[in-house]
């Protein structure tokens, strides 16, 4: 990786290769394109900092989910007071597909949104990046059976209020 | 895998960053890497500075061993010349003294 300290075509193509990760997994936990920006950013800007760090692509991509995962975490932290959504980010017309249901998907989104931090970031990573339980471990520097018992949770939540929701649209809000 | 898994892997799905992100990035990488130049660039300058004044003291000293060493070259070669004349002076004196007196320096 050190030919991308010398050579900033080697670095851009880092970035090209790994951005969609990068940015969507904080786009995903903040629910905000500029915050994720930022966020992303500084995680390419600590990457360039560490590259020397860096032995393998593989330990490239780790070390990246691992430092957004933490930055996102750390970022919540700092900002437990003052949450804030601004309005262009609440939801895009035409954004999603038509096949998914509007209201399933928002009612997931909302309910994954807020799931405390750790939670939100296991249920992202394992639906955004497809990652196996104990790569979610790694990332998050926490114990397997803790990211099981975290994801089963956060499942048993998600389907607690789907079955609602399916039972509110099929008989309505007093469940007639 | 059921239809609520299914759906949050649509959600979850990757996007991708404005156009302009990587370019953004580069620019950022790049003032870093002129800022982290900056201080190296001084660091040199100091180095060869330094090096060049250790380099004018040290070739001044030698330059002054050279001068004591061929002024101390001469002394010793003035010092013997002055040994061969004194030596040379002292046999002769010395031959003068041995020398027997004949009648006609005894006259008055």
């Amino acid at each position: 990786m050190d030919h991308a300290l010398r050579d900033p075509e080697a670095f851009r193509e880092i970035i090209d290769r790994h951005k969609a990760m990068v940015y969507s997994l904080a786009y995903h936990f903040f629910q905000n394109r500029a915050l994720a920006e930022d966020i992303a950013q500084d995680v390419y800007m600590e990457l360039f900092r560490n590259l020397r760090r860096i032995q393998s692509d593989l330990h490239l991509s780790f070390w990246l989910k691992q430092a957004v995962t933490r930055k996102c975490i750390d970022y919540t932290r700092r900002l437990k007071h003052r949450r804030y959504q601004p309005l262009e980010e609440v939801v895009e017309p035409g954004f999603e597909p038509l096949d998914q249901d509007p209201l399933l998907v928002e009612t997931l989104r909302r309910k994954v949104d807020s799931l405390p931090g750790k939670m939100k970031m296991v249920v992202i990573l394992r639906f955004q990046e497809d990652l196996k339980l104990s790569e979610i471990a790694e990332a998050l520097d926490m114990p397997v059976n803790t990211v099981k018992t975290t994801l089963r949770r956060a499942l048993a939540r998600l389907r607690e209020k789907v079955n609602a929701l399916e039972v509110e649209v099929c008989y309505g809000s007093d469940g007639r | 895998m059921d239809r609520m898994e299914d759906e949050l892997r649509q959600i979850y799905r990757r996007h991708t960053p404005s156009p302009d992100f990587t370019e953004r990035v580069m620019g950022q990488v790049r003032a870093e890497a002129k800022r982290k130049f900056i201080p190296f660039r001084w660091a040199a300058v100091g180095a060869l500075a330094a090096s060049l004044t250790v380099a004018f003291f040290v070739g001044r000293q030698q330059q002054k061993q050279q001068r004591l060493q061929q002024e101390a070259e001469l002394a010793e070669t003035q010092l013997l010349e002055s040994l061969q004349v004194a030596g040379f002076k002292i046999g002769q004196a010395r031959e003068a003294v041995l020398r027997p007196i004949s009648q006609e320096e005894v006259r008055p």
